[in-house]
């Protein structure tokens, strides 16, 4: 998360337009959510755990809104077990979804989805979107200034790129308990 | 930021410099004043043709010498003694005397009621009056204080007295002119035997016209007779020869003169003034014949319709000027330059009633007083009326273009006094003549920028002192130059413009 | 320099300081006068303006607040880059919802006519060349060829077209 200010002013840097006499705010700022759609897309298509989020969903009679920001499932996953209710007995739950709602029987679910990209209006603003995407989101908001696609492609591309097989990991060291994680 | 370039080539060859080249020409009323030459002018007020700087000058001014008793009525000059005999108008039998800067009182007095004519004869000092009575001799200091005596055996009623051949003349009723013995003015009787004794001629007789001035041109004596108050309808006369074989012959028909103060005798040439103008007989010396010209033609328009029978025509041998008042009463004097051919007007505080040049000075009498005129003086002073400074004015033709003109550059080169202000005028916009350069200041009512002192413009420097030249831009449809001069001591040379046809 | 004083500088610059080529008017030739200089300084306040703004010279970046319906501003030019403002009619509307983003505009230069008494609020290197232009207009009204005057102004020909009133 930083605030929209200091890209703006790197941006500008970059430009050489530091008065703003070529470009106006509205411009970089447009730019910059231009570029965060983009890169947050090519995240989400390549399966990158950056463009994850996770939140929990209250069912309310077997229905809960989709949060604002969902674009695609990941995971879905249930606290404790699930038993039916007439047998008592430990048994796999069916969800469904449905344009923005979430259909399943039960309490509450967690869910992990691919989300949209943040975006921002105005320069006082925080962008919702970690440290490390800045560069990208800079490389990628200077090439849809300069009217680029493959400026612009190629960035989100090196951002993919480069925050790829983060979710591999293992603890060095064994001990009585093995944790293995990784990718689905 | 660089400051443009006010240049003049910026209209090409549609630039025109148009220059005046002196003033040689004089005033002429004679053509319109879009057709005046470049060197004429269309008004020349209290200007003249300057021998010392060969162009138009100022005139000097008026000193005052000295202050009569009376109003000064006629003057005659004493030759030989730079003296003036002064008759008062208010009392025509009473004569005053001036010399060395002091007015003498006259014993004696005038014995007639016309007008005075005066002849040198004898001594230097000594000459002869006649006023329409018996002959007179006026001396000055020989006798131990000027006085008149009367000639008693002279004709009964003199008028216009002259000398030739050794003998004096007078004339004597409207046709006669009756001469005295050789040698004697005293004595006029008529010895048939002896031809050294008085004779007589008639002239014109009984032609109906009267003698109204006489005047010695060359070897003869031209004589102008004319009916009484028409001198346009006269004859005038040549006297050739001595007596016995003296000759009258007539020189020229419809013409003559008002008076023996219209004519003045000036080298080889009488000037006479009529109705019709200034006329100019000259001896053609090839055969001692005369003939006519009119060296007014320029002037003619406008002087011939002034001129009335009180006209005076008074000759200034040291600038060769001829002074025109026109008819008792006028103010602007017409100053004929023979020399140089040309006219310019004076204009006086107030009008003068005698102009006579002696030796290098000139003398003016105006009402009561004697004055002086100066060359070096820049302004007249009066003897009531204190200082006033000369005002003079050159107008020059206007300049017309097909369409409207644009003046853009303006040079004069002159000379001038620091006692005095010209200024050349090209409509609204005015070029000082200064010492030392042009201060400058801008126009924009209802403020106004000045420079802090001459100095300070870096534009125009203090220039050279006889030149004066600056940028304008004056557009008009037809242009009108003309110098106005307060205080003398300036003449102007040259000037011109750079225009175009805008 | 007051107005005054920047007339004064023209009349210098044209060699009219006697006020005769550009008087106090009336006539069909010569109507305006002192007016007419003063609208020639206007003229060159323009055309001095558009070159500026063609540089994007920053002294001339203004910032405005813009409501729906608002007239452009007097001495609107362009606008810094792109922004959400529609202009009909001389009036201004957002495009969608307002925003707080600075709008900014490259704004002429006041004109010499706004400011009869006081200080031209120029700097001195605009006030020479505003007068050097607007002698350059009077000076072309007679007939003089000013076009190496405009040369070395940096105003002769193509440099000195109206630059556009929308973008760069």
């Amino acid at each position: 998360m930083f605030p929209v200010s200091r890209l703006v002013t790197s941006m500008r840097f970059a430009l050489h337009d530091m008065q703003g006499q070529q470009y106006s705010d509205h411009e970089l700022i447009e730019a910059i959510n231009h570029a965060s759609a983009l890169i947050y897309q090519r995240l989400g298509e390549r399966f990158s755990h950056v463009a994850l989020k996770r939140t929990v969903l209250i069912m309310n009679n077997g229905e809960a809104r989709l949060p604002s920001d969902f674009h695609n499932v990941y995971k879905v996953s249930v606290e404790g077990e699930h038993r039916d209710p007439a047998t008592l007995k430990v048994c796999p739950v069916q969800y469904r979804i449905a344009a923005d709602t979430f259909y399943a029987p039960g309490d509450a679910y967690v869910l992990e989805y691919y989300r949209t990209a943040p975006v921002v209006a105005d320069k006082t603003e925080v962008l919702d979107a970690p440290d490390s995407l800045r560069p990208f989101l800079e490389a990628a908001a200077l090439a849809v200034l300069g009217g680029s696609v493959e400026g612009a492609e190629a960035a989100a591309a090196a951002c993919v790129r480069t925050h790829a097989g983060a979710e591999f990991s293992h603890l060095t060291g064994c001990g009585p308990l093995k944790v293995m994680g990784g990718r689905l | 930021m660089p400051w443009p370039v006010v240049s003049g080539n910026k209209h090409g060859e549609a630039s025109q410099q148009i220059v005046y080249p002196g003033f040689g020409g004089g005033l002429n009323l004679s053509v319109p004043p879009e057709m005046l030459e470049r060197n004429e002018l269309r008004q020349a007020m209290n200007v003249e043709f300057s021998r010392v700087t060969g162009s138009m000058r100022v005139r000097g001014g008026l000193v005052w010498s000295g202050r009569f008793d009376g109003p000064v009525g006629e003057v005659v000059h004493v030759p030989g003694k730079r003296g003036f005999l002064v008759r008062n108008k208010a009392n025509p039998k009473q004569v005053w005397y001036f010399l060395w800067n002091c007015i003498w009182p006259v014993m004696g007095s005038l014995n007639g009621k016309g007008a005075l004519s005066a002849a040198a004869w004898g001594e230097p000092g000594e000459v002869l009056l006649a006023t329409g009575g018996k002959l007179q001799r006026f001396t000055d200091f020989e006798k131990g204080f000027p006085q008149i005596e009367t000639l008693d055996d002279s004709p009964d009623e003199c008028r216009h007295v002259f000398v030739r051949d050794g003998r004096v003349g007078v004339v004597d009723g409207p046709d006669t002119l009756r001469f005295s013995w050789v040698g004697d003015c005293e004595q006029w009787d008529n010895d048939p035997d002896d031809e050294s004794t008085g004779q007589f001629i008639e002239i014109g007789y009984k032609d109906g016209m009267d003698i109204n001035a006489i005047v010695p041109l060359s070897k003869d004596l031209i004589i102008f007779k004319s009916p009484r108050d028409e001198p346009d309808k006269g004859i005038i006369w040549r006297l050739t020869g001595s007596f016995p074989e003296w000759l009258p012959l007539e020189a020229a028909h419809n013409t003559g003169t008002f008076s023996q103060r219209s004519v003045a005798a000036v080298g080889n040439d009488v000037f006479y003034l009529s109705h019709l103008g200034l006329t100019a007989l000259s001896t053609v010396t090839q055969y001692g014949e005369v003939r006519s010209a009119w060296p007014d033609r320029k002037v003619a328009p406008t002087l011939t319709r002034l001129l009335r029978d009180t006209a005076r025509l008074w000759n200034v041998p040291v600038k060769e000027q001829l002074w025109v008042l026109p008819a008792e009463g006028e103010e602007d004097i017409w100053v004929f330059d023979y020399g140089a051919g040309l006219w310019t007007q004076f204009n006086f505080p107030v009008v003068p009633v005698h102009a006579v040049g002696v030796d290098r000075a000139l003398y003016v009498f105006i009402g009561r007083d004697l004055y002086h005129v100066n060359d070096w003086y820049v302004q007249d002073e009066l003897r009531d009326g204190g200082v006033k400074p000369i005002k003079a004015k050159m107008q020059m033709g206007p300049l017309l273009k097909g369409w409207q003109t644009l003046i853009k550059r303006v040079f004069a080169s002159f000379d001038i006094v620091p006692e005095c202000e010209a200024t050349l005028n090209v409509q609204k916009f005015k070029m000082p003549f200064r010492v030392g350069g042009t201060p400058d200041y801008i126009a924009d009512p209802p403020n106004t920028v000045q420079y802090a002192s001459e100095d300070d413009d870096p534009l125009f420097p203090p220039g050279n002192v006889l030149t004066s030249r600056r940028r304008c831009i004056v557009r008009d449809w037809a242009i009108s130059p003309e110098v106005e001069i307060e205080g003398g001591g300036c003449s102007l040379s040259l000037m011109g413009f750079e225009v175009v046809e805008v | 320099m007051t107005q005054s004083q920047m007339i004064a500088l023209v009349r210098k610059l044209i060699a009219d300081e006697q006020a005769t080529g550009f008087t106090e008017g009336g006539n069909l030739e010569e109507p305006e006068g002192t007016q007419e200089l003063i609208n020639y300084l206007d003229r060159a306040c323009d055309a001095l303006s558009q070159r500026l703004a063609g540089a994007r010279d920053l002294r001339l970046l203004k910032r405005m607040t813009v409501a729906n319906g608002a007239k452009l501003p007097d001495d609107f030019l362009f606008f810094a880059g792109n922004v959400p403002v529609s202009v009909e009619n001389g009036l201004m509307n957002f495009y969608g919802e307002a925003t707080t983003l600075p709008i900014r505009y490259f704004a002429r230069l006041p004109y010499v006519s706004a400011y009869p008494t006081g200080d031209l609020p120029y700097q001195h290197n605009d006030e020479i060349v505003i007068a050097a232009l607007a002698a350059t207009y009077a000076l072309n009204k007679h007939e003089f060829n000013v076009s190496q005057d405009l040369m070395l102004l940096g105003m002769g020909g193509a440099a000195n077209a109206m630059a556009g009133g929308v973008g760069q």
